[in-house]
C-alpha cells in the first residue's frame, strides 16, 4: 500500500525526468567549463537507472544538476513535464528526493524524527505534523524495512541502516523521482546488496523512478532496468544492462592494464596467464574453485589446452595434480595454492 | 709642684678640647642657595615643620640633612625613606636605618610634578618657579601654572594615557620627580638614570587636614618650612574653629547627607572612612554610610542607597549635572530621593576657569577650610551668613 | 512533542515562575516577602522605600533579565545549529567587539568630545548615548561580516571570519584603552561587567518590544533549523532556500545579541551554555522542543545569575559577566561529560 493515490501519476507513462541537450559543468571566472555535453536522457516511471562511469568523469555533476543542486550550463531538465528552472526549490522538493554519499551526523534524534524531516516541503509553520504526515512517515519507514529501528537514536545505527533511513526520509517527501549519489560508498557488501535490492523493490511497487550512481558495477548490472554509462570521452551510452555489455562499452570504459571485463560473467577479472596453461578436470563448484586458485597463481585455464598443460583434477575429497614424473594431492585449496607457488620457485 | 701644674694644664686642655662647641644656628633655611663653606657644627634647618595631622609621612631633622619616611609609597606598598641633604654639605653615609634610602639634594632646582594637586602645593608656597614638568598640559587648572606653561618653560612628560615617558624625564634631568602615589615600573629606571623619584601619597590620608598638611611635605624639598608651617597653622585654626561651631549644633539640626551618582544601577559613593565622610562629620552633618569601612570610594547597589538615603536632606558630591531634569534622564530613579525632590543636590561646579575647567580638584586639597565652610553653609544655612560659596552650588531645576 | 518533552517544558515554566518571584524577593537589602507582595499588588503607599525598591528597581531588572536571557539563549541556539558548531554563540560574527568599539569611542579617548557634542544635539546623554553607540558599532561589524560571508558556503569559514573581525576590532579598542585617562577606564570597565540593573521602565519601552519580537521571530525559524540539522545540501534538497535562510537567521540572531549587548553590556556564556543544557535535559535535537526550552531556560538562568551576583544581604555586587561564566563553564563541562559521546559527536 503506497500513498501514491494521485491517478495522473499512475497513468502517466511519459518520462518522469527528461533532459534536452543538457550540458553540465562549472562556471569559472573565465567562463564555462563543460564536463558533459549534449546529454539527452529520459527516465520513465518505475524505472531503476544506474549511472556508471570511471572516477571523475562527471557522474556527481550530472546528478547534482538533475537535482537542481547546481545550475545547468545550457540545455534543460524537465521533471514531470516542468522545466527545473521554473520551479522553486520548495516545489521541487515535493517531486524529487535526494540521498547523498556523506554520512550525516545528528545527535539525539530518533529515526522517526529524521524521516519526519522529509515532510518539510509539505508541513506548515513550525513544522507541524498532521495525521496524514504521520501516515506517510509510517509508510516510508515500513517501505525501507526499518520499522524495528523507528524509535532508535539515529546516531547509533550502522552505516547501512542510516542510509536506509535517509532513503525513507526522501520517500516521505512523496517524490516521483529519487536521485541517489553513490549511496553505497561506505557500506559493507551485504548492506550494498540490500540497498540495491530495496531500490529495486521500490521501483517495482509503484510509479517511483530511481536514478542511482554507483561504483558497484556487477550489482548494478544485475539490478538496473537501464544503465547510463559515461564513456571516457564524455559520451553517454544508455540501454538495458545486457545491451550495454554486448556493445563492449564497459570494457572500453573500465579496462586497464591489469584488468579485463568478462562479458559472459559480466564481471572484471585480473589479467592472468603468465605462468602457463592449465586444465581442470572435474565439474561443479570444486572445479570452478580450483580454476579460481589456478588463475590467482597466474595460470591461464581453458578446456582446450591439453598438451603441456598442467593437469588438475578436482574431486570430492580434494585435488590431484599429475605431471610426467610425479603426482601431488591435497585436501583443501590452501595446499593447492602452496603447491603451485612451490612450483614457481622450483622452476 | 710644677709637675702638678703641668698635669692640671694638660687635663684642663683636654677637658676644654673635649667640649663640643655649641652648634651655630643659621638664620633661616636656605631656600635658593647652597652652602658655601660647610660647618659641621651648624644647624642648617632652623625652620622645621611638625607633623600634626598627616599620617603617611614623617620627618626627622639632622644638622645638615632631613630623613623623610613615607609609610606607604602607594596603596599597600612598601615604606620608602628619603634623605634630603642640604646642598653644599657632605651627604651622610647610608648605613643602618638609612641603607637603601633615596638621596635628594635640597633645595631642589627643578621639579617634575605628576599630579595637579602637587601644583597647588607649589602655588600656595609661591614657588611655581621651580616647576619644569607636568604630566599633561591640558588638565592643568591653575592660572599661575598656565602662565608658566605659556612661557614654554614646562615640559609634558606623561601625555598619552598618563603613562610616564621615561626618555623625556631622563633627558630633562630635573632635580626631582614627584610621583602621584601609584606604582609604576618606570620609577626604578628613572632613578637609575640619576633622577630622584619621591612619592606623594596625600590622597591616602583619611582626613582633609591630613591631606592639606602635605603642603609641608612639598616645603621639605624647597626648604620653605617657615611658610608652610605658617600657612597650615592659620588654615587649621580656621578649620577647627568652624568645625567646633558646626558640631556643637543639636542633633535635630544635623542633616542626613548622601553622596555619589548612579550608573546602571550601581551607586559610586564616598566610603565611610574617606576624608569626604570626615568632612561631612566635621561640618555638622550625619553621613548615611558612616558605618562603611572603605577609605576611598565604594560601590553600592542602588537599592541599598535608596533604603538608606531616600530621606537624606542633602546630596553632595554626585556628578557634574547641569540640571535636575538632566539627572532624571540619566536615571529616573533619582526621584526616589528626598534631597532630589527638594532641590538639595549640591555640586562643586561654581567656579569655572576661563578654559572651562574646575579648580576644585586642585585647590580644595590645600584649602579644606574653604570646603568645610561651604559644607557648613549647606548644612546649617544660618550659621555663617558672611561666607559666600567658594565651589558649591545647587543643581538648578532645568 | 513527546510526553517527556511536554513534562520537561512544563517543569521549566514552573521553574521560571519560582525564580522570578525569588529575584523579586531577594536583593542587596532585605525586604520581607509580605512587603514585596504588597508592593507588587500596589497596596503600599507611594513614598514607601520598599515599594519603590521593588517596583522601580527589582521588577524592571527581573523583566530585563528574562528578556535578555531568552534572547541570548535563542540566538545562541540558532548560531550553533546554523554554523554546525557547539562553540558558536550570538556574538560569533564579531558583534560583541563591534559594540565594545562603539562604547569605547564614546566613553574613552578621542571620541569623547565629539560623541558628547553629538549626543547633546540629539538630546541624548550618558547611558542612552552609550546604547546607541553600541548598536551602531555592532551593526557596522555585522554588516561587514555578512557581506563578506555571503560569498562563502562553509560555515566554519564564516565562524573564523567573524572571529578575525572580532580580533581586529578588539585591537582597536585596546589602543583606545591604552590612550585613555584612568578615570574613564573605570566607567569602561563597569560597562564590561554587564548588568541588568541599568534598564529602567523607560528603557524597557524600547528593549522589551525589540527582544520580545526578536525571540518570536527566531522561534518562527524552528522548521528551517530542523532542516539544517542534516546539513545544507540535504536542507536544500528538502526545499529550504538555504542562502536566504542562513542570512536571515544569522541576521536575526546577531541583532538579538547586539540589542542585549547595547542595553546590558556584554554578557558571556548564556548563549553557549543554555542550548547545551537544554539538549542534555531534553535529550533531543528537535528544535520544536528545543526552542521553547531555551527560551524558558535562558530566562531562568539569567534570573539566577542576577540573584547570585547580588550577594543578597551585602551592599556590594559581583560583576554579572563573572557570575554567568562561573556558572556556565562547569555546567557545560558536566553536561558534556555525562552524555557519553558529547553533543555534536560524529
Amino acid at each position: 500500500m503506497t500513498p501514491y493515490a494521485a491517478p495522473e501519476l499512475c497513468a502517466d507513462l511519459e518520462a518522469a525526468l527528461r533532459t534536452r541537450d543538457l550540458a553540465v559543468g562549472y562556471r569559472t571566472r573565465r567562463g564555462r567549463r563543460a564536463v558533459l555535453e549534449h546529454v539527452n536522457l529520459a527516465v520513465r516511471p518505475g524505472e531503476l537507472v544506474c549511472l556508471l562511469g570511471p572516477n571523475g568523469i562527471g557522474k556527481s555533476t550530472l546528478l547534482r544538476t538533475l537535482a537542481k543542486m547546481q545550475p545547468a550550463l545550457w540545455g534543460s531538465v524537465e521533471l514531470g513535464g516542468a522545466d527545473l528552472r521554473s520551479i522553486t526549490h520548495a516545489e521541487l522538493a515535493r517531486r524529487l528526493g535526494v540521498v547523498l554519499t556523506e554520512r550525516v551526523a545528528v545527535e539525539a534524534l530518533p529515526v522517526r524524527r529524521i524521516v519526519e524531516l522529509g515532510r518539510y516541503p509539505h508541513s506548515g509553520w513550525f513544522g507541524r505534523i498532521t495525521n496524514r504526515d504521520r501516515h506517510v512517515v509510517d509508510w516510508a519507514i515500513g517501505a525501507v524495512g526499518a520499522r524495528h529501528l523507528a524509535e532508535c537514536d539515529f546516531s547509533r545505527l550502522s552505516d547501512g541502516e542510516r542510509q536506509r533511513v535517509m532513503i525513507a526520509r526522501a520517500l516521505a517527501q512523496e517524490p516521483v523521482l529519487l536521485v541517489l549519489d553513490e549511496p553505497t560508498a561506505f557500506l559493507d557488501v551485504p548492506s550494498r546488496v540490500e540497498l540495491m535490492g530495496l531500490l529495486r523493490q521500490l521501483t517495482r511497487e509503484g510509479p517511483l523512478a530511481v536514478v542511482v550512481s554507483t561504483h558497484d558495477l556487477e550489482l548494478a548490472l544485475r539490478t538496473a532496468d537501464v544503465v547510463w554509462l559515461v564513456m571516457p570521452g564524455g559520451e553517454l551510452m544508455t540501454g538495458a544492462p545486457e545491451d550495454v555489455v554486448l556493445s563492449g562499452g564497459l570494457g572500453q570504459a573500465f579496462e586497464g592494464r591489469h584488468i579485463r571485463f568478462h562479458p559472459e560473467e559480466r564481471t572484471f577479472r585480473l589479467l592472468t596467464g603468465d605462468r602457463g596453461d592449465a586444465v581442470v578436470h572435474g565439474s561443479g563448484l570444486r572445479a570452478s574453485l580450483a580454476t579460481a586458485v589456478l588463475e590467482r597463481e597466474g595460470y591461464s585455464v581453458a578446456a582446450g589446452f591439453e598438451a603441456c598443460a598442467l593437469s588438475v583434477h578436482a574431486h570430492e575429497s580434494g585435488w590431484r595434480v599429475l605431471t610426467d614424473d610425479a603426482e601431488w594431492s591435497g585436501a583443501d585449496f590452501a595446499s593447492l595454492a602452496v603447491f603451485l607457488r612451490g612450483r614457481r620457485t622450483a622452476a | 709642684m710644677w709637675r702638678a701644674c703641668l698635669c692640671a694644664i694638660v687635663v684642663s686642655g683636654v677637658i676644654v678640647a673635649a667640649q663640643r662647641p655649641a652648634p651655630r644656628v643659621a638664620a633661616a633655611n636656605l631656600t635658593r642657595a647652597c652652602v658655601e663653606t660647610f660647618d659641621a657644627a651648624a644647624d642648617y634647618f632652623p625652620d622645621k615643620v611638625a607633623i600634626e595631622d598627616a599620617t603617611n609621612f614623617s620627618v626627622e631633622y639632622r644638622t645638615s640633612y632631613k630623613i623623610v619616611t613615607i609609610k606607604e609609597a602607594y596603596a599597600g606598598g612598601p615604606r620608602e625613606r628619603y634623605v634630603l641633604a642640604q646642598c653644599g654639605t657632605p651627604p651622610p653615609r647610608l648605613i643602618g636605618d638609612l641603607a637603601g634610602a633615596q638621596v635628594v639634594t635640597v633645595p631642589v632646582g627643578s621639579l617634575f610634578a605628576f599630579s595637579t594637586t602637587h601644583l597647588s602645593l607649589l602655588v600656595d608656597l609661591g614657588r611655581v618657579d621651580i616647576l619644569t614638568g607636568v604630566a599633561q598640559r591640558d588638565v592643568v587648572m591653575s592660572p599661575e601654572v598656565e602662565g608658566r606653561i605659556k612661557t614654554g618653560k614646562i615640559a609634558e612628560f606623561a601625555k598619552v594615557g598618563r603613562v610616564i615617558d621615561v626618555e623625556r624625564v631622563v633627558s630633562a634631568r630635573p632635580s626631582l620627580l614627584m610621583a602621584g602615589g601609584t606604582p609604576s615600573a618606570t620609577f626604578s629606571v628613572i632613578r637609575r638614570a640619576g633622577v630622584p623619584v619621591v612619592a606623594n601619597t596625600e590622597w591616602l590620608e583619611l582626613t582633609a587636614l591630613g591631606r592639606a598638611e602635605w603642603l609641608k611635605y612639598m616645603a621639605l624639598f624647597l626648604n620653605e618650612e617657615r611658610k608652610a608651617q605658617t600657612l597650615y597653622g592659620a588654615m587649621k585654626n580656621r578649620y577647627q574653629s568652624l568645625s567646633t561651631r558646626a558640631t556643637a549644633r543639636p542633633d535635630a539640626e544635623r542633616p542626613l547627607v548622601m553622596t555619589g551618582r548612579s550608573t546602571r544601577g550601581m551607586f559610586t559613593i564616598a566610603g565611610g572612612r574617606s576624608y569626604v565622610a570626615a568632612l561631612i562629620t566635621d561640618a555638622g552633618g550625619r553621613y548615611a554610610w558612616a558605618d562603611d569601612t572603605a577609605v576611598g570610594s565604594a560601590s553600592v547597589d542602588l537599592e541599598a542607597q535608596i533604603q538608606r538615603a531616600a530621606n537624606a536632606d542633602v546630596w553632595i558630591n554626585g556628578g557634574g549635572w547641569k540640571s535636575l531634569a538632566v539627572m532624571l534622564e540619566d536615571e529616573p530613579r533619582y526621584a526616589a530621593f528626598k534631597a532630589y525632590r527638594q532641590g538639595q543636590v549640591w555640586v562643586y561646579e561654581r567656579r569655572e576657569t576661563p578654559t572651562g575647567g574646575n579648580d576644585y580638584w586642585s585647590r580644595s586639597v590645600t584649602r579644606p577650610d574653604l570646603v568645610l565652610a561651604d559644607l557648613v553653609k549647606i548644612f546649617h544655612p544660618t550659621l555663617t551668613p558672611e561666607h559666600t560659596f567658594e565651589w558649591y552650588k545647587p543643581v538648578p531645576a532645568r | 512533542m513527546t510526553k517527556r518533552e511536554a513534562v520537561i517544558l512544563g517543569g521549566l515554566v514552573a521553574a521560571v515562575g519560582v525564580v522570578f518571584l525569588l529575584s523579586l524577593a531577594l536583593g542587596s537589602t532585605s525586604i520581607p516577602l509580605r512587603r514585596v507582595i504588597m508592593a507588587l499588588i500596589g497596596t503600599l503607599p507611594d513614598e514607601d522605600t520598599s515599594g519603590i525598591v521593588v517596583t522601580t528597581i527589582r521588577l524592571p531588572r527581573s523583566v530585563t533579565a528574562m528578556l535578555a536571557g531568552a534572547s541570548l539563549a535563542v540566538a545562541g541556539l540558532q548560531m550553533q545549529t546554523l554554523l554546525r558548531n557547539p562553540l558558536a554563540d550570538p556574538f560569533a560574527l564579531g558583534i560583541s567587539s563591534g559594540a565594545s568599539l562603539g562604547v569605547a569611542l564614546v566613553v574613552l579617548g578621542s571620541g569623547y568630545g565629539a560623541a558628547a557634542a553629538f549626543g547633546n544635539a540629539m538630546g541624548m546623554r550618558g547611558d542612552a548615548l552609550i546604547t546607541l553607540a553600541a548598536i551602531i558599532g555592532a551593526a557596522l561589524v555585522l554588516g561587514l561580516v555578512l557581506v563578506v560571508s555571503s560569498r562563502i558556503a562553509n560555515p566554519t569559514t564564516v565562524l573564523i571570519l567573524g572571529l578575525m573581525f572580532g580580533y581586529a576590532v578588539s585591537a582597536i579598542v585596546t589602543v583606545l584603552v591604552g590612550a585613555s585617562q584612568p578615570e574613564r577606564l573605570q566607567q569602561w570597565a563597569q560597562w564590561g561587567f554587564g548588568s541588568f540593573s541599568g534598564v529602567t521602565w523607560q528603557r524597557l519601552r524600547l528593549f522589551g518590544p525589540l527582544t520580545f519580537f526578536g525571540v518570536l521571530i527566531a522561534s518562527a525559524t524552528t522548521k528551517q533549523l530542523n532542516a539544517l540539522l542534516l546539513g545544507e545540501s540535504y536542507a536544500r534538497s528538502m526545499g529550504l532556500a538555504v542562502r536566504r535562510a542562513r542570512l536571515l537567521t544569522m541576521l536575526g540572531a546577531s541583532v538579538l545579541g547586539a540589542v542585549v549587548t547595547a542595553f546590558c553590556g556584554p554578557i558571556s556564556f548564556l548563549g553557549i551554555a543554555v542550548p547545551h543544557l537544554c539538549r542534555g535535559l531534553l535529550g533531543t535535537s528537535d528544535h520544536r522542543a528545543l526552542v521553547p526550552a531555551v527560551v524558558l531556560m535562558g530566562s531562568a538562568v539569567a534570573l539566577v545569575a542576577q540573584i547570585v551576583s547580588l550577594l543578597p544581604g551585602s551592599a556590594g555586587v559581583l560583576p554579572l559577566n563573572a557570575v554567568t561564566s562561573l556558572m556556565g563553564a562547569p555546567i557545560v563541562v558536566a553536561v558534556l561529560l555525562r552524555s557519553r559521546r558529547g553533543a555534536f559527536a560524529g
